[in-house]
């Protein structure tokens, strides 16, 4: 497996405040790798300084050897990195296929190949029955769902969620599970941000653990529950000396 | 044949058929009988259906809100008519010239704005128009000022685009017409169309799908300019002369967002629908009170639009569509409660 | 030199009238996202109300201006009931064509019921002048930048001192967090723009005493304050006041320099380049660009 996206020394200032601080990793094709930490270590910030929507202060990132650091994020769709929202953007006015096809769009400039990519990928995520619906109509879980086959259906090499489990009940999260895994099997490498343990535990072959803006920590999820600095990070001094 | 078996069980969408086709014969009867007041409604109903049909491009599927633009009105009836009077050039050289200054216009404006969110878009809108009128009044050397200039009537006939028969007049405009409603149904099916719904939708979302929103926004801003230019074109050469007041008016860009919205934006034959509301209306307006009560027609038209805004925002196409549409569901349920009751 | 200097100081008056006038809008932008296209009409709407307070009752404009804020603050309220409130949560796109028939509305009304003839006030001080150096001032002139002082004191004491001009600043910078700390934002909109209405309305008393009042004046001192707005940045109230006294300063020498009627060109222009070189502003926030 090859190294497909490198961050290198990331730093994002905000005002002076250091959101993301000097941060590298490597992200192997293939994999699923989960972005965890406490509530503001920034990983939504370097989630987004991969995906676009902020400019690095310093650092670079490159994705199948080119410098993505501050391309806009269409761009950077078009190169291959797609990505969910956390809260939910559909087009609430387009139907799910129509929402579906904006992302087909991406790679088929014809409307009639666009629309068959677009039920190819509900069906595989499970969406087709709604074809029609509008997406306003649609329940949260639903909406989760559309937005991932949006994502997609553009065909990416990198596929970002954040918080695409947030919200969702038990069943719920383990039918997503079930679907990141088809997705990753069928060639598309997953980088994951989530706060439910047990998922992230289950499903995610590395995990990279940022806190204050640094990463702490990073490894296989097993030795990252033991990992002292990572304990005393969520729950303090004293929880890591148990 | 099954949308005649439709109408037929469909209340409501007979309804609205009828009253349509009522409305149609009000006017089309009293032209075809040679009445020239009719006969000049339709023809400004057609050529201000294609221009706010054009808006109807950027402002409608796009939502991006051009509040100034006759600018292209007044710069495509201006191209051509000048360039007939001064250099002695064909009307329809004419239109394709001005057509492409529109488009470069369209460039001009929108690509800084379309970079910026905001109000932005709008407010240069207004300002291009204004600075457009200021130039053609304050420029004489250029535009004959705002005594305006006579088209050139020295031949009549097609290649001078000028008619003795008004109808003629009314036949090219139809031509436009037809060809603007085809564009923007090939516009509505294609990548294009869904993008700058999407853009309008989330833009946000939509740029993380790979949609390029500043480059969609100029494209649909390009065409509905070209078209609007064009309009224009026909425009003078029908009135047969053209004055800044006129063409580079504010109320001629209001008028063309008012008929949009009334008619439903953001769908095809919306921009048309309220063109044939607020064109006769005018008329009417003008004719009855236009010299004695200065202002009433443009008082009336804004508490048309309030009206509208506050309650049938999406226009009155897609509210009779809804209302058709609720129509059938209660009728549907209606016939299934029947034969549950029969089985019962 | 004596030309220029009495150039510069005019400008500097009628740039005063362009802030306080753009101050309104700006403050009206900043909470509620609306760019206010009616709001010159409001400052037609008060210089008529001044008219008719000085002709049926005598009372000087600057004395009535104490009549003229508490009016005006109550129309904008109430036309804001009526037609901004329902729509406050629609798409962006609806609020902006409200205030364009808004606009449109009032400037035909007062076309219709008053007619296009231009009237003026006419007070005993009308022609008097001030000596300053060996310049010399209109006392009217003066007196409407005095106002125009006072306007700008009394508002950002209100903004810092009072509970509702927190608040008011509070949703303007943050909606939602302003919201979780108990500002009833519905509230905070209504009354942002009664007061952003008022204070175009004491604009309007002070300048009937030196402009002519005719019902498309609005649109004259809109356009500008549009200009004056997005040069300082929108939403930005000292950028307003420095905008406005920018634009008076340019008025007032392409007035001078260039052929008439091409003033207005001049501005609009100006606002254009603004666009393209620096849409936030030249004292904005950084909040014209995208997602970045």
């Amino acid at each position: 497996m090859s190294c497909l996206l490198e961050v290198q020394n990331a730093t994002k200032l905000f005002g002076g405040l250091p959101a993301v601080n000097n941060v590298s990793l490597q992200v192997q094709e293939h994999e699923i790798l989960g972005m965890i930490g406490p509530n503001g270590a920034g990983k939504t910030t370097l989630f987004n300084l991969i995906a676009g929507y902020h400019s690095l202060s310093s650092g670079e990132i490159i994705f199948d050897g080119g410098n993505i650091s501050n391309l806009v994020p269409a761009k950077i769709c078009k190169l291959g990195i797609a990505r969910t929202f956390q809260v939910v953007k559909p087009f609430g006015d387009m139907t799910v296929i129509e929402n579906a096809m904006i992302g087909s769009f991406c790679r088929h400039k014809q409307a009639g190949e666009a629309c068959k990519k677009a039920l190819q990928v509900l069906e595989f995520i499970g969406l087709s029955h709604l074809r029609d619906t509008p997406a306003k109509s649609l329940t949260i879980a639903d909406r989760k769902r559309l937005e991932f086959a949006r994502a997609l259906a553009t065909e990416p090499k990198i596929l970002m969620l954040d918080e695409v489990m947030a919200g969702l009940r038990p069943s719920e999260v383990d039918e997503t599970l079930v679907l990141i895994r088809k997705v990753r099997d069928s060639g598309i490498t997953i980088i994951l941000v989530e706060h439910i343990m047990r998922a992230i535990m289950s499903i995610c072959e590395r995990l990279i653990v940022l806190d204050h803006g640094e990463l702490i920590a990073q490894g296989a999820p097993t030795e990252i529950a033991r990992d002292p600095v990572v304990i005393e990070a969520y729950l303090g001094k004293e929880a890591s000396h148990v | 044949m099954s949308y005649l078996q439709d109408l037929l069980t469909n209340k409501a969408k007979m309804t609205v058929t009828i009253v349509v086709i009522a409305a149609c014969l009000l006017l089309v009867v009293p032209a075809l009988m040679g009445n020239q007041f009719a006969q000049g409604i339709i023809i400004l109903i057609l050529l201000f259906g294609t221009m706010t049909s054009a808006w109807n491009i950027i402002g409608g599927y796009g939502g991006q809100l051009s509040l100034g633009h006759a600018s292209f009105v007044g710069l495509g009836a201006y191209t051509a008519v000048l360039l007939a009077v001064k250099f002695g050039v064909s009307p329809w050289i004419g239109m394709l010239a001005a057509a492409m200054i529109a488009v470069a216009a369209a460039v001009i404006i929108g690509w800084p704005c379309f970079r910026l969110r905001g109000p932005f878009f709008a407010l240069a809108t207004v300002a291009v128009g204004e600075v457009l009128r200021i130039l053609a009044i304050n420029l004489p050397g250029i535009t004959f000022g705002s005594v305006g200039v006579s088209v050139n009537m020295s031949e009549f006939g097609i290649t001078h685009m000028v008619f003795r028969e008004p109808w003629a007049y009314g036949v090219l405009a139809l031509i436009l017409l037809v060809t603007m409603l085809g564009v923007t149904r090939i516009i509505e099916r294609s990548q294009l169309g869904f993008y700058l719904v999407a853009i309008r939708e989330n833009q946000d979302a939509a740029a993380s799908l790979g949609v390029n929103a500043a480059r969609i926004k100029l494209l649909a801003f390009m065409i509905s300019a070209a078209f609007t230019a064009v309009a224009g074109v026909i425009y003078a050469q029908y009135l047969l002369y053209i004055d800044p007041q006129t063409v580079f008016a504010s109320t001629l860009s209001v008028q063309m967002v008012l008929m949009a919205i009334m008619g439903g934006v953001g769908t095809r034959f919306g921009p048309l629908l309220g063109a044939a509301l607020l064109v006769p209306l005018d008329q009417y307006i003008r004719a009855y009170f236009g010299a004695s009560v200065h202002g009433l027609h443009l008082v009336i038209y804004a508490l048309i639009l309030i009206l509208v805004i506050l309650l049938i925002p999406r226009g009155i196409g897609p509210t009779v569509k809804d209302w058709i549409s609720k129509y059938e569901r209660k009728a549907e349920s209606g016939v299934t409660k029947q034969s549950d009751e029969g089985a019962a | 030199m004596d030309v220029i200097q009495q150039l510069v100081i005019n400008g500097l008056l009628t740039g005063g009238v362009f802030a306080i006038i753009a101050v309104g809008l700006t403050l009206i932008f900043g909470v509620m996202k609306i760019i206010n296209f009616a709001h010159g009409e409001f400052l037609m709407i008060a210089m008529y109300l001044t008219y008719w307070i000085n002709v049926k009752m005598g009372l000087d404009p600057f004395v009535a201006i104490l009549l003229i804020f508490p009016t005006m603050f109550v129309i904008g309220i109430v036309v804001y009931k009526l037609t901004l409130n329902p729509i406050i949560n629609s798409r962006e796109e609806l609020t902006l064509l409200m205030t364009v028939a808004l606009m449109i509305f009032f400037q035909n009304l007062a076309l219709m019921l008053w007619s296009a003839d231009v009237r003026s006030i006419s007070l005993p001080y009308s022609y008097s002048t001030i000596a300053l150096g060996n310049l010399g001032l209109s006392l009217t002139k003066v007196g409407t930048f005095a106002v125009t002082i006072a306007m700008a004191i009394g508002l950002l004491f209100f903004l810092n001192q009072s509970w509702l001009g927190r608040s008011i600043r509070a949703v303007s910078q943050n909606r939602d967090a302003a919201q979780l700390m108990g500002v009833n934002t519905i509230k905070t909109y209504m009354y942002a723009f009664g007061i952003g209405i008022g204070i175009v309305g004491v604009a309007g008393a002070a300048l009937s005493t030196v402009y002519g009042i005719y019902p498309l004046v609005g649109q004259q001192f809109g356009t500008a304050s549009f200009v004056v707005v997005v040069l300082g940045g929108l939403g930005n109230i000292p950028g307003a006041i420095l905008g406005g006294l920018l634009i008076g300063l340019i008025d007032a020498i392409s007035g001078f320099v260039l052929p008439v009627g091409f003033n207005e060109a001049v501005y609009l222009l100006i606002f254009i380049l603004v666009l393209l070189i620096k849409p936030n502003g030249i004292l904005g926030k950084a909040t014209a660009g995208g997602g970045r």
